[in-house]
């Protein structure tokens, strides 16, 4: 959909988890390394289920995880 | 780089490679020799297509061996939604290419033209396929 983007709070949640790595998270979701990597910068929009369980593990809800929001806070991309 | 980045990469220079090779030295043949043996064709084929065979061995091999320990997680749904992508685009210019080869070639050429033209198709299908596969990892 133009206009809107999936963006996330993962690098901020995995630093206030004591600094997990995302190795270690892909670990506990079942990603690669680089998946998380991707994900974390925008690159790639997880399955739902997959978003779910990045949630589970910050112990949060998937809208404190993920938001949809405008292009426009992101002019680059 | 992940390990199927890392294969696309190889697989697609080694493709360019040796499937160019192979073409140029038919071109040059034929200026050569107009008309070799089916041996000497068949011959050059093998040796291209077992080229190829021994490079995507061992690069699957290496790949593997290379693989650390620590990280357990080794194919995603990424992964697999790039290879998704990647083999449904080569799948259509596999098909576009075969579509040409099985309806209009027989009507205006003969033998080994035909089978050049689909070793061609495949050879294309193959490099689309790795191409979209390098920018799936690198666009995301």
């Amino acid at each position: 959909m133009p206009g809107k983007r999936l963006a996330n709070d993962i690098r901020a949640l995995r630093f206030a988890a004591g600094e997990m790595t995302q190795a270690e998270l892909g670990k506990r979701v079942g990603l690669t390394r680089q998946t998380i990597a991707a994900i974390e910068a925008g690159k790639y929009s997880p399955t739902l289920e997959c978003a779910f369980r990045i949630a589970d593990v910050f112990e949060k809800t998937l809208d404190a995880v993920f938001k949809w929001e405008d292009t426009d806070h992101f002019p680059d991309r | 780089m992940l390990p199927k980045e890392r294969f696309a990469w190889v697989w697609m220079t080694a493709l360019v490679v040796v499937f160019g090779l192979y073409f140029a030295w038919i071109q040059a043949r034929h200026y050569i020799d107009p008309d070799p043996t089916f041996l000497d064709r068949i011959g050059a084929l093998a040796i291209a297509l077992s080229t190829l065979a021994v490079i995507a061995i061992a690069t699957h091999l290496y790949l593997r061996l290379r693989r650390g320990g620590d990280e357990e997680v080794q194919e995603d749904e990424r992964d697999r939604a790039i290879e998704l992508r990647a083999t449904t685009i080569a799948y259509y210019v596999l098909m576009a290419g075969i579509c040409y080869v099985g309806c209009m070639l027989p009507f205006t050429e003969t033998g080994w033209n035909i089978v050049h033209a689909a070793l061609q198709s495949i050879a294309i299908a193959e490099i689309v396929k790795c191409v979209v596969t390098v920018r799936g990892y690198r666009k995301g």
